[in-house]
């Protein structure tokens, strides 16, 4: 596939999230490439709640430089990674327009893939939002290589 | 030594499987007790030992691993003695 260099910014595609925006999109001329929303593992945040003990009142802290308790406090829930994401519906649809190309550069803006963007040294991670993709004549390539960025495992 | 990412398997250059990476408690090597060797930190959840593979050779690794299979592994995707696969 030969990819075309861009003259221009790239187009932007449009993501739709619900059954009445997708066919909207397709009433006005693009065709929804449809795509499920699956959650990522790799994708997570944590918490903790702190509880006073007489009140019974809490804090509620994503980060471990302010999860001691204090004097008359305790640790009523310790770290607990969560997903941090809610979307409405399980599926959602790149608008594609009927001129794209194939080798097309484009600007995906709101990705519907679980894709981590971002990474945060205490273990929280965050979704990759937007992107540049490049059109395959079936899905977009995306854009945006993780082995950029320095992860770990462990195991 | 060369990691599967999607898979999580990790093999000796030379295609031999090393072990499969799980970690049912989705540590970060920064919340792992420390011990006296930096190489190698302590999982306070499940008491396992984690080393750092980038300190082992793939024999070394290897024989870890077949020494005790339970043995934890820390990769990071910058070590220099690692190639990554099946992106």
């Amino acid at each position: 596939m030969e990819v075309l260099e861009p003259d221009k910014k790239p187009r932007v595609i449009k993501t739709a999230r619900s059954k009445d925006s997708i066919n909207e999109a397709a009433h006005n001329g693009f065709f929804p490439l449809m795509k499920s929303v699956i959650p990522s593992k790799d994708l997570r945040a944590k918490y903790a709640v702190i509880q006073n003990k007489t009140t019974g009142e809490i804090r509620v802290t994503g980060d471990y430089r302010t999860s001691d308790a204090k004097e008359n406090e305790t640790l009523a829930i310790e770290f607990t990674y969560y997903y941090p994401y809610h979307f409405k519906e399980p599926y959602a649809a790149y608008l594609l327009p009927k001129d794209l190309i194939v080798g097309e550069r484009v600007w995906l803006e709101d990705v519907i893939e679980d894709i981590v963007g971002k990474r945060w040294n205490q273990g929280n991670t965050y979704r990759l939002e937007s992107v540049e993709a490049i059109w395959n004549g079936k899905d977009f390539d995306i854009q945006h290589f993780l082995s950029e960025h320095e992860w770990e495992m462990i195991g | 030594m060369i990691l599967n990412k999607n898979t999580r398997e990790l093999f000796t250059d030379n295609g031999d499987l090393i072990k499969k990476l799980h970690c049912p408690f989705q540590k970060e090597w920064a919340e792992l007790g420390k011990t006296q060797s930096s190489s190698t930190r302590l999982c306070n959840q499940c008491g396992k030992s984690v080393h750092d593979s980038k300190h082992f050779s793939d024999a070394e690794l290897s024989q870890l691993i077949r020494e005790n299979p339970e043995t934890c592994l820390k990769i990071n995707s910058h070590q220099s003695n690692l190639t990554l696969i099946s992106w």
